[in-house]
């Protein structure tokens, strides 16, 4: 410590000295140049360098202050001198040959414009630093706050999608609500799936959750801190992931940082990149400005599965309505499929037709498809956002206030989604050295119903549909209850002996109602003092918060709770940041820019659920937790973490040309064993502006930077994961039992560690009208802490260990460039590519663990090496398959065609092999049009609705043998095991389509696709139309997104991720996709 | 510049004090130790799903049950793989883990009672696994939370039994010395009758030791069992039988007792699963009593006679294995309808309860002991008709309700068996008449229906003509055990590399 301050003083000296004797060396002659410098609105410019240089003389420079005031001392009076004024974010100015003159009368007034090239672009960097773009030695991708407002998105999360290159954004459905899963430069991590590869979200400069809370109908809570419970039940609602429901009005803009560099001093959290966004504040604004911006929106399925028109219900070409029941064998009138007779119009007896007054007898109506089941049943969805925004500012205050509603219709009928954002952003230079910066939100959503997904679940509209009777007229079952049952039993085709095993899906929309009711509030406190021009000390307090209190209802006769359901699941989570900063920017040399921040940050997390079941109702449809026929179920969980953390970054700049850049943290984690609970992590980048340093700069060659980047990121894990415990669970008979945790913890875990590097260049060409940014990155994670899946004799389903090796690597493109640009017109394309390649280096096979296993629905997700029968990639999916004999030929055994699904085989991964976008903008005079298409190549992806649509009879696949009366046989082609010899056993078309198409491999497809993902027509009203109104300005605009899909996979859009957005790649029956359609209109007063 | 620096400090060391987290990081909601009695529950009727679920699994392949063409394609017609046996497997040696905390609770505590059923658990549990799996881990079972025991060692059957022999004996040993007054809480089984539990294990190694019989010869330790009442006690009457009641509807028999249907009948005819016509061909051939218990009269003559009295009550069994064309052949040729045949009937599901080892197998298995001069005192006679009656006993009238309402087996009606010639005990052919007498009994336990077939080949089954393969004799692997290294290396070692298929027997099968 002493001889650390000894340093200290010794440098301070230095500097003294330094400062001194260049004063000293020039104080006789002097004459000096005052001025200030103003933006283009008269608003005082603080920070401008200002400088000149003449002919043998050194350099003068100096730096405006609060008033935008400057001096310039030291001049030769009587000589003229070049004077230039620099900002980051501003137009350089120069004053050509300005004469100094003698007196004080050398006043100057300058004013700066706006930087709009990509040139001089600035960025918002880690800790909310904005810095200019070419001082970045990492690869940063800032999107404007326009792009994100105008996109009209109600997940947010959506709205980057082909905006960033290495940014891979997956929707999980069209429903209301639904979440979106973001991914950056692929998966690093293992453990907890896609969740756990999430990018941190930090709104001005506070980690704000994008966990996707669900709910099961097995309540058991959340068992892992970063990732919801998937394994503990079947999720069948989507609540949307947390960092989706941002009010993108109030975005000014948004910052990707993409590797685990550019985010090194946010912790590991940030370890696969960091979205940063920056709020709308204010600042800047001259007067009281109003903003008025409203929206409709109209969304339709962007695609349904194509189902078949030929055969109806039934099976084997026969079928007869008799009481739905199946009383009387071989009419097949209780079963779920469309194996039965052809569609010909015939006379047959069916659930709808007519019963005759007299003889109680049905009276036999035509046998006819009905085409439109699904989209008479879907509705337009309608989106309505209306938003208001006040700001102002002057000299000391600024502040905006911004209010939202969102209120919208899904698709399905009876859902919906409303939100109220109110935000508060306000700031105030309560002394000249102190200021205080508050930004609140507080937004509340929820929903009377969301509609239910999942393959497995009843209730999942898109498998009522894919089980519909094809003969089946949808109007006839809009009045869903029995109308003899007193609202008890609903109004269903197909019964067994007790009940419905097919629920009416209007029954469902109305009466089995998932709600919701949240409310969020994050924000910040924030304190900057000025303690020395170059020395600021910014104390921080933020929080997130949201408390969602869920209810879910289902009616007596529903398929699955016969005797009626009910569940409540309150959600509450927070999270607490306090940081110090202290930055240090002196003027050391001229040719020397440096600065320096030290930091810290006390985190701490809390999560805690508390959930009831009532699983049977006593009264029917009184959905109350003390109307429980049996015991209720109920439970709690708390969770909580702490990480304490300081940081520090400096920078060394040089002629502005060579930037070096350096940070360290260090955390110390709850979550981990004491001896391993504090971790370190560096970084380093370098950004050198080659064009600048090496005199290349011209008209055509506008820059060249060169920058290259290296991280070394540590990650901790959920907490609770160090000590073995007992689970304490309802057990026999309603009384409580205890279960060692089936997941077995680790004591001596330690942080998982990612070291990353990559380089790149930034470009730009011709006047700046091509750009071109490419960057390569690779990254190596070790000790990767992994939930060994451990095989079922060891007892426990899994064991916590650092095990392994994973590596990713990829390229990043962006290129920009303007073909034309004129005064009226102006056309600009957008290019962003990129790829990823990840590797399973290792697992730890010397300790007998060769395969992981992550997630399972039909198709599995594992992790295996290459040796292994694997791809050796992360994401990759295995299941079973149809055994093909040495030649070819498929095998059949009693005429069936032979399965394997012991041993599971490689079916894909679904990781694409690249994804790209191309956006279009052309201006014309107010006019503006712009388009974007976006894509993924390769990749696979895996379809449920294929194989339960063919199972079913209902696709087209279905049809191939089937003869003119729905019956007919098939002899499969290929080997019979027994015999060897050809197959020639002929067997019941049903049953061969249905052992053919029962396999997860035959239900993955490549699933590369083009998407117009949107277009839009916009027209600002010419200011000169506004110039007797009160208007500042108004515009108009048309948007439509996600209007056309070219893919190959048939039946469903193939950007898919199952569930909530956890399993990317595998389609589990949830809404389609939406394709939008809105018109919006913005007025400025 | 000082104070700044200070500050700074202050803040570090701030931090740094904070660091104390382990208090952070324990789950405030589950312990890190409980009571040894709470993990009792949840071993015991995990132990007693595993058999419940054989009912319609082994259960099929053995034909208590059948099920109706189609219905069941997989497993009647034996298109099964490993995926096929997934819960059977997993489900049952997943048990072992709290077992295994059970008995490190036991001794840290010094509770021997608890030491010894954690034993008797482990063997009942792990000795379904092995009768139906063959080769399995036993010592190293369960214990991968122990480093370097993540993949437990593979054993063969006949060291498996041997272990559990041992592990019996230890449990009957510790018994034996505790001091009077110790009871067990949470008993789920005995309500903490430790006597009970010791006849348990000693009539439990009874069923280890005659089931290796035909490869081994046991006649020495069954001998010293069977005669040595003192020292190994073992089930006297029907209470000590091993039978859980369950007692809440969202317990394990709610295959059968789920949705009963409102017509009176107190059964779910829709229910897929119908007693088998090799169940029914035998019941009627003894005119046993046991019929009524098992079987639900058909759908059809339920309704008849429910509206006209006179109307007879009809038993009918399903035949296995048949493929859902072959079904509706069978309706057309017989002219019989899917409200034709029997379904399980209203006192099972209304009692609820799971036979995990009954007096009467054990009284099957001594006689059948005697029959084979292995040795053991008694008269072959006498235990087999008291084996009989010790099966009719299960089914003794509760409450007062009539026998068309919870039927029972009355006094007449097991004298009135007993009166048919063909029901004596004929030593000749006493070997076969146990076997049957096994196979009835053990009805829904389809573990031990088909155990005792396995070993005896009695009753005799015929496959339905439209199966994939013969009757299984095995389970095979869960896909989710079978990339266990442990595993892996012990098939390459024992079954030259292949992976055993349901068509290879185990062990001690002759």
């Amino acid at each position: 410590m002493k001889s650390n301050r000894f340093f200290i003083y010794l440098s301070w000296l230095w500097l003294a000295c330094l400062f001194f004797s260049i004063d000293s060396l020039y104080a006789q002659q002097s004459g000096q140049v005052k001025g200030r410098v103003l933006d283009q609105e008269g608003n005082p410019l603080t920070g401008v360098s200002v400088s000149t240089k003449r002919n043998q003389e050194g350099v003068r420079r100096t730096v405006s202050d609060q008033n935008g005031v400057f001096v310039l001392n030291n001049l030769q009076i009587g000589q003229q001198y070049p004077i230039v004024f620099t900002l980051v974010g501003y137009k350089n100015h120069e004053e050509t040959d300005y004469l100094v003159s003698a007196g004080d009368n050398n006043s100057l007034l300058v004013r700066l414009t706006e930087q709009s090239s990509e040139l001089e672009e600035v960025v918002v960097t880690a800790l909310g630093i904005t810095r200019a773009a070419k001082s970045v030695g990492f690869s940063v991708q800032q999107v404007g706050g326009d792009k994100i407002q105008e996109a009209h998105e109600t997940n947010l999360v959506n709205t980057l999608s082909g905006r960033v290159a290495g940014v891979q954004i997956t929707n999980s459905s069209g429903g209301i609500g639904a979440s979106s899963n973001i991914q950056i430069r692929g998966q690093n991590f293992v453990s907890g799936y896609n969740y756990n590869n999430s990018p941190l979200f930090v709104v001005d400069g506070i980690p704000i959750s994008n966990n996707n809370e669900q709910s099961t109908r097995a309540f058991t809570g959340r068992q892992d801190f970063n990732n919801p419970n998937f394994t503990g039940g079947e999720g069948e609602v989507d609540y949307g992931n947390a960092a989706g429901e941002i009010d993108p009005n109030d975005i000014e803009s948004i910052s990707v940082l993409k590797g685990p560099n550019a985010a090194a001093l946010y912790g590991s959290r940030a370890s696969n990149g960091v979205v940063l966004i920056t709020t709308k504040s204010g600042r800047g604004a001259k007067g009281v400005g109003i903003n008025f911006n409203s929206h409709v929106d109209f969304g339709t399925p962007l695609k349904l599965p194509d189902y078949q028109y030929e055969y109806g219900q039934g099976r084997y070409g026969v079928y007869e309505y008799v009481d739905g029941m199946g009383t009387e064998a071989g009419k097949f009138d209780n079963i779920m499929e469309n194996w039965g007779p052809a569609l010909n119009g015939q006379l047959l007896k069916q659930w709808d037709s007519p019963v005759d007054p007299q003889t109680g007898e049905r009276i036999a109506t035509p046998f006819v498809a009905h085409r439109n089941q699904l989209k008479d049943f879907l509705q337009t969805a309608k989106t309505f956002t209306n938003s208001l925004s006040i700001a102002n500012s002057n000299d000391k205050l600024n502040y905006r206030f911004s209010y939202t509603n969102l209120s919208q219709s899904g698709m399905v009928p009876n859902t919906d989604l409303r939100r109220n954002s109110l935000g508060v952003n306000a700031g105030y230079q309560i002394i000249p050295k102190l200021r205080l910066d508050v930004a609140m939100n507080w937004v509340n959503s929820g929903s009377d119903n969301r509609a239910s997904y999942g393959a497995k679940n009843d209730e999942s509209v898109m498998r009522m549909f894919l089980y519909m009777p094809r003969n089946l007229d949808i109007n006839s079952l809009r009045n869903y209850w029995k109308p003899e049952s007193g609202q008890t039993e609903q109004h269903s085709p197909i019964f067994n002996m007790n009940g419905t095993i097919w629920n009416n899906p209007y029954f469902v929309a109305y009466e089995n109602l998932n709600g919701n009711n949240r409310d969020r509030v994050y924000g910040n406190v924030k304190a900057t003092y000025d303690i020395r021009a170059d020395l600021k000390l910014m104390l921080r307090s933020g929080r997130d918060f949201y408390n969602d209190k869920r209810t879910m209802r289902h009616a007596n006769s529903s398929s699955q709770y016969k005797n009626g359901y009910y569940q409540e699941d309150d959600v509450y989570f927070i999270e607490t940041n306090h940081d110090m900063l202290l930055s240090y920017s002196p003027k050391i040399h001229s040719d020397f820019s440096f600065n320096a921040s030290l930091g810290g940050n006390l985190m701490a997390q809390v999560s805690k659920r508390l959930g009831a079941i009532a699983p049977r109702l006593a009264i029917p449809n009184v959905y109350n937790l003390t109307n429980n026929g049996e015991p209720l179920l109920a439970g709690n969980t708390y969770q909580e973490k702490r990480i304490n953390s300081i940081y520090g970054t400096a920078q060394i700049g040089f002629r502005d040309m060579i930037y070096l850049d350096v940070t360290g943290r260090n955390d110390w984690s709850s979550a981990l064993p004491k001896a391993n609970n504090s971790y370190f992590y560096p970084s380093a980048s370098l950004s050198v502006i080659a064009s600048d340093l090496l005199g290349w700069t011209s008209e055509k060659f506008n820059m060249l930077k060169l920058r290259g980047a290296a991280s070394s990121v540590r990650r901790d894990l959920e907490p609770y994961r160090t000590l073995p415990n007992f689970l304490v669970t309802q057990g026999w008979g309603g009384e409580t039992v205890a279960i060692h945790n089936n997941n077995y913890p680790n004591e001596n875990i330690r942080p998982e560690k990612v070291v990353s590097y990559e380089f790149g260049f930034d470009s730009r060409l011709f006047n700046n009208r091509l750009g071109l940014d490419l960057t390569y990155y690779n990254s190596r994670t070790t000790d990767l802490i992994i939930p060994v899946t451990l095989n079922p004799s060891a007892g426990y389903d899994t064991k916590l260990m650092n095990v392994g090796e994973m590596t990713n690597h990829g390229m990043e493109l962006m290129l920009s460039g303007a073909p034309v640009r004129s005064d009226n017109f102006s056309w600009d394309i957008f290019i962003n590519y990129s790829f990823n390649r990840n590797k399973v280096v290792s697992l730890a096979e010397d300790r007998g663990i060769s395969r992981i296993r992550q997630l399972e629905r039909w198709a599995s997700l594992e992790l295996r090496t290459e040796n292994t029968k694997g791809d050796g990639a992360s994401g990759s999916l295995y299941g079973d398959y149809l055994i093909y004999n040495d030649n070819g030929l498929l095998t059949h055994y009693n005429g069936f065609p032979q399965e394997e699904n012991g041993d599971w085989g490689y079916l894909g991964n679904v990781n694409p092999k690249w994804i790209g976008s191309i956006a279009n903008d052309f201006r014309y005079k107010n006019w503006n049009l712009s388009f974007l298409f976006a894509g993924q190549k390769g990749g696979v992806v895996h379809s449920r609705t294929y194989i339960d649509g063919i199972n079913a009879g209902s696709l087209p696949e279905s049809l191939p043998f089937r003869d003119e009366n729905g019956a007919g046989m098939i002899t499969g082609e290929g080997i019979d095991i027994s015999t060897g010899q050809p197959n020639n056993i002929a067997v019941p078309v049903r049953d061969y389509w249905r052992s053919y198409y029962n396999n997860d491999r035959i239900a993955t497809f490549d699933a590369s696709y083009l998407k117009l993902r949107e277009v839009k027509i916009s027209y600002r009203l010419p200011q000169r139309l506004l110039q007797r109104t009160a208007i500042k300005g108004a515009s108009v605009s048309f948007i439509g997104r996600n209007l056309m899909l070219w893919s190959d996979v048939p039946h469903i859009d193939p950007e898919v991720s199952a569930y909530d957005g956890q399993f990317v790649g595998v389609e589990a029956m949830s809404l389609p996709s939406m394709r939008n359609f809105g018109m919006s209109v913005n007025v400025a007063f | 510049m000082k104070k700044y620096f200070a500050c700074l400090a202050i803040a570090v060391l701030a931090f740094q004090s904070c660091s104390d987290f382990e208090d952070i990081n324990v789950d405030p909601n589950n312990p890190a130790i409980v009571p040894v009695e709470m993990l009792l529950p949840p071993v015991i009727s995990g132990g007693a799903n595993t058999m419940v679920g054989s009912g319609r699994r082994a259960g099929q392949y053995v034909q208590h049950l059948a099920y109706p063409g189609g219905s069941s394609e997989a497993d009647g017609r034996f298109n099964l793989t490993g995926a096929s046996w997934r819960e059977e497997w997993n489900g049952a040696v997943r048990l072992i883990k709290d077992v295994n905390q059970m008995r490190l609770l036991a001794e840290q505590n010094n509770q021997p009672e608890y030491l010894a059923l954690a034993h008797i658990n482990k063997v009942y549990i792990l000795s379904l696994v092995t009768d139906v799996f063959g080769d399995i881990p036993y010592d190293e079972a369960g214990m991968g939370n122990v480093d370097g025991l993540e993949f437990p060692r593979f054993q063969a059957q006949e060291e498996v039994y041997q272990r559990m022999l041992e592990d019996l004996e230890h449990a009957n040993k510790l018994l034996a010395e505790l001091p009077a007054g110790v009871s067990v809480s949470r008993d789920i089984l005995y309500n903490g009758d430790l006597q009970k539990w010791r006849k348990f294990a000693n009539t439990l190694k009874i069923r280890i030791l005659m089931r290796q019989s035909a490869k081994k010869d046991v006649a020495q330790h069954v001998t010293e069992i069977f005669n040595n009442p003192n020292r190994y006690p073992v089930f006297a009457n029907v209470d000590d039988g091993a039978t859980l009641v369950y007692n809440n509807s969202s317990d394990f028999y709610a295959w059968f007792i789920r949705n009963p249907s409102s017509d009176g009948s107190g059964v779910d005819f829709s229910d897929n699963a119908r007693v088998s016509d090799v169940m029914v061909g035998l019941l009627e051939n003894g005119a046993d009593p046991r019929l009524f218990i098992y079987a639900a009269p058909t759908r059809n003559s339920f309704l008849a006679n429910a509206s006209d009295a006179s109307k007879e009550l009809e038993y009918r069994g399903q035949i296995a294995g048949l493929s859902s064309a072959e079904q509706q052949e069978l309706y057309e040729r017989t002219g019989l309808k899917e409200g034709d045949f029997s379904v399980v009937s209203r006192r099972i599901r209304r009692d609820n309860r799971a036979f995990l080892m009954t007096y009467s197998e054990l009284l099957l298995l001594k006689a059948e002991a005697i029959q084979r001069d292995m040795g053991v005192t008694g008269h072959v006679e006498e235990v087999y008709q008291e084996a009989v009656n010790a099966s009719f006993d299960k089914w003794k009238q509760v409450g007062s309700q009539p026998q068309i309402q919870n039927p029972y087996i009355s006094d007449s009606q097991r004298e009135a068996y007993w009166a048919r010639a063909v029901n004596q005990y004929q030593p000749e052919k006493g070997l076969t008449m146990i076997a049957e007498q096994y196979f009835i009994d053990s009805f829904l336990n389809g573990f031990e229906g088909w155990a005792s077939w396995r070993r005896t080949g009695i009753p005799e089954i015929k496959t339905g003509p439209s199966v994939l393969a013969s009757i299984p004799v095995r389970y095979v692997y869960s896909d989710n055990e079978q990339n266990n290294p442990s595993l892996i290396e012990w098939v390459n070692e024992h079954m030259e590399g292949n992976m055993p298929n349901h068509n290879v027997k185990v062990w001690f099968q002759p």
